[in-house]
């Protein structure tokens, strides 16, 4: 008698595992194949816009891979386990660092710490604080203010950190790309002068946007920042009634007619301000590439939608 | 037995060999929280004694077999076990609590149930001995769930649940026994079986102290207590199981 | 790479892999232990209000640059002590009590949350748990946390099963109730603590759950229910990495839903087989000897 219980418990157990291992086995199956190995390195670029810079400077020496897909928000991106893979076997990766991949953070430091084949951007430039401008109430990180992320959004940075880049890249790469880093220098400097001349057609640059993010644009093309929906270097945050209620008298006092929204920008709080305040809300496309191919293009659409709403 | 019982709570009983007396109470109140159910309980039992209480749900008698097992305390008055507090004295005081049919998915066999009542005298470590396999063969002989000795709990019946738990506090070889309906979900075999264990267990010297709605099961009881959330008598079941006793307990009598 | 086997490919080839496999079955197996007295006692819901009552603390902890594990041992406590304080002072059922402190943790640690702009990635982390990222260290902790729930486990087996049939059953037998109840809660936070490295806290009730109660539908004695837990949890966790793997799924969710798919399964077919032993099998009587 006992024996009749356990065979069943026993097929019961079988069966189980089984079904579930014969499932899984149908569908890897018929996973899709890892991509043709190429016979160049892999630089391993975690968002679009700066793999775009990358690509540049790299050109035909290795192959350049965006990691978070363009158009899904690098803020709360968590990778998978394909992407840590890619990362792991990468001959070299470029990161924006100061937390904006923040799924990516422990990874990467992981990666630094082990072999040194990670540039973090925003090491290499002059970091802008976030406690100026606006009211924020800086998240503390370890004792220290938090710094802007969004660097990749003045070519000035992008100048600033290219040296840096060149010399890492290089060595990683086992190539000389000083010749190509000065190409990138230059169209990075013309680039400069041609935004400048965008904004100069806007009278007076005063900016409320999604999140904070136009912090290092407003700094270079004297721009005002007067707030922003959510008042956070990150899309995480949540809009706070607090927040949204000086968002309106801010919009009220300086009579504002636009604000501009993007990627990760809440949609019904946005409707609500445009009912309570009679706003325009403007679509600026500051961490997504679309059908831009160059940094310069990005660059000049990203200009272009703010005067064309402003001016 | 020369045991006197009062016929009403309220004379005191003459203290005699106490040092064979097994459960003894003096102006015990039990009850839950300030709710007293009983109140003035003067009790005397001796090993071998047979008490049952009879009563509907909610009558008290549930609560004076917890005060007794040590679940609750006593609200005032005295009472100790075996000499001791209620409660203190695990191996030798047996509790069966009232058990409604569930369908659990507990994982374990009949056996296995019935062995947990040797728990009280394992403790937490120390293994199982050829005394305890003894005693847990012996209880399930005579509660007759050899048959389903090996099934496990979720398979059985009611009634079979009823006496897997009633063979677990045979099992631990008490020397009193606290029973709370064990009769429930038993078939008329089932109670005969019942009532000869409890005729057994008293031969051998166990005091047993027996909760059931059920009048039947008094006939052979020492002392019979009726409650309905008072004490309406108290007595032997000639004396105690009167018309008018009956009827104030319950509300209707017996058919002769 | 030739004739890759994509059942174990993913495994050797990467070490980060291998490290989230035994991390994920380390777990498993804390939570088969843990969650075998769980299922048997029916204290799923404190289970999973210990889960996110932790929160508050590691968000607090993370504020301060301290441990998240500190912060959550602490938050446990809390709530813990906050309960069983409840329960004796007031009215309220222990049920009523323990949903008020789960929900007033949680609301606080969204709070403190809201504050601490640059949190939430860890935050993240915590509830989503981080198997992509762990380290040797990491495992260490992982078994210490299974040997000390082993030891508890087998300390406290014998009240605990008695417990899980009828309290009174347990204080007669002379076991100390409030103790070793409250011994089976550190048992849960332990497990939940353990579970930051693999599935993270909002979904570690599935590892605590799902495998122990398919054990205790097939399972005739406690230990067979526990080893069941384990086979299941460890199962789950292979599949859920492989299917994360493959599929590019969060591995934390892809493991849970393994566990309470094989669970499913297993309810299915014995209900199956039960029906139609019953149908075979002439009805058994009661017999009196």
């Amino acid at each position: 008698m006992p024996s009749v219980g356990a065979t069943r418990t026993l097929a019961v157990i079988i069966a189980s595992l089984s079904l579930a291992a014969l499932g899984l086995s149908c569908a890897a199956g018929t996973a899709a194949d890892s991509p043709p190995a190429t016979d160049l390195p892999t630089v391993v670029v975690t968002y679009s816009v700066l793999a775009a810079v990358v690509g540049e400077l790299v050109g035909g020496t290795a192959d350049v891979v965006t990691l978070i897909p363009d158009g899904q928000d690098p803020h709360d991106f968590a990778p998978s386990a394909k992407d840590v893979e890619a990362i792991n076997n990468a001959a070299f990766v470029v990161a924006n660092g100061l937390h904006f991949e923040e799924g990516l953070d422990v990874l990467l430091d992981k990666l630094r710490d082990a072999d040194g084949r990670v540039f973090f951007v925003g090491e290499h430039i002059a970091g802008r604080d976030m406690a100026e401008g606006g009211d924020h109430t800086a998240g503390h990180v370890a004792g220290h203010a938090a710094t802007d992320p969004h660097l990749w959004l003045s070519p000035g940075a992008m100048l600033e950190m290219l040296p840096a880049l060149t010399t890492e890249l290089g060595t990683a790469l086992n190539t000389d790309l000083t010749a190509a880093r000065n190409a990138v220098s230059a169209g990075l400097t013309a680039l400069d002068t041609e935004i400048d001349d965008i904004m100069a057609q806007v009278d007076n640059c005063k900016l409320i946007t999604g999140h904070d993010e136009l912090g290092y644009f407003a700094d270079r093309y004297n721009c005002e920042l007067l707030g922003a929906v959510i008042p956070s270097s990150t899309t995480t945050s949540e809009a706070s009634a607090g927040g949204l209620a000086a968002l309106k008298e801010v919009i009220d006092e300086h009579d504002a007619k636009v604000v501009f929204v993007g990627l990760g920008t809440p949609q019904a709080v946005s409707a609500q301000i445009v009912k309570e305040t009679g706003v325009r809300l403007v679509e600026l496309s500051t961490h997504v590439m679309g059908s831009v191919t160059s940094y310069a293009d990005f660059m000049r659409l990203v200009a272009n939608q703010l005067a064309d709403a402003l001016k | 037995m020369t045991t006197k019982f009062p016929i009403s709570t309220n004379t005191i009983a003459k203290t005699m060999h106490t040092a064979s007396c097994t459960i003894k109470s003096e102006s015990l109140a039990v009850g839950h929280g300030h709710h007293t159910i009983i109140d003035d309980l003067h009790l005397q039992l001796m090993s071998g004694d047979l008490l049952t209480l009879i009563g509907t749900n909610g009558s008290g008698k549930s609560t004076l077999l917890k005060t007794l097992a040590g679940l609750l305390p006593a609200l005032a008055g005295s009472v100790s076990v075996l000499g001791s507090a209620p409660g203190s004295l695990p191996k030798r005081v047996a509790y069966l609590p009232q058990h409604p049919v569930s369908s659990h998915t507990l994982p374990l066999r009949a056996r296995d149930v019935v062995a947990m009542g040797r728990y009280a005298h394992l403790g937490l470590f120390r293994r199982e001995t050829a005394t305890d396999r003894a005693a847990v063969g012996d209880a399930i002989t005579r509660t007759g769930t050899s048959n389903f000795a090996d099934r496990p709990l979720r398979e059985l019946s009611g009634g079979q649940q009823q006496r897997t738990h009633l063979a677990q506090v045979l099992s631990r070889q008490a020397e009193v026994l606290l029973l709370d309906e064990p009769t429930a979900g038993l078939d008329l075999s089932g109670k005969y079986a019942i009532a000869e264990i409890i005729a057994a267990e008293r031969a051998r010297g166990v005091t047993v102290v027996l909760a059931t709605h059920d009048l039947q099961d008094a006939d052979s009881a020492t002392a019979v207590m009726l409650l309905a959330q008072r004490v309406v008598a108290f007595g032997p079941p000639s004396v105690a199981l009167s018309d008018d006793n009956v009827r104030a307990c319950f509300g209707f009598t017996q058919p002769h | 790479m030739l004739a890759g086997n994509p059942f174990v490919d993913p495994f050797t080839s990467n070490e980060f892999m291998r490290h989230a496999l035994v991390a994920s079955v380390l777990v498993a197996l804390v939570c088969a232990v843990a969650g075998t007295y769980v299922v048997l006692r029916g204290l799923s819901f404190v289970g999973d209000a210990l889960a996110h009552g932790v929160v508050p603390g590691i968000a607090t902890a993370l504020l301060f640059g301290v441990s998240g594990v500190v912060g959550a041992v602490v938050s446990a406590a809390v709530m813990m002590t906050g309960v069983s304080v409840i329960t004796r002072k007031s009215r309220l059922s222990s049920d009523t009590a323990i949903g008020l402190f789960f929900v007033g943790m949680l609301a606080l640690g969204v709070i403190i949350t809201s504050r601490s702009r640059t949190f939430v990635g860890d935050i993240t982390r915590i509830l989503f748990g981080e198997l992509l990222g762990v380290t040797t260290s990491d495992l260490g902790w992982l078994l210490v946390a299974l040997v000390i729930v082993a030891i508890i486990a087998t300390i406290a087996h014998r009240p605990f099963v008695l417990m899980s049939i009828d309290d009174g059953l347990a204080r007669t037998s002379g076991f100390s109730v409030p103790f070793f109840h409250s011994l089976m809660l550190v048992l849960v936070a332990i497990t939940v603590i353990a579970s930051f490295q693999s599935v993270g806290t909002l979904l570690v009730l599935g590892m605590l759950i799902a495998p122990a109660a398919a054990g205790a539908l097939v399972a005739r004695r406690v230990s067979t229910m526990m080893l069941i837990a384990a086979l299941y949890g460890t199962a789950a966790s292979y599949l859920g990495l492989l299917a994360s793997y493959h599929y590019d799924i969060a591995a934390g969710g892809s493991i849970v839903f393994v566990a309470v798919m094989l669970f499913g399964v297993t309810a299915i077919i014995s209900a199956v087989v039960a029906h139609r032993h019953d149908d075979e099998v002439p009805h058994q009587h009661e017999h009196h000897r």
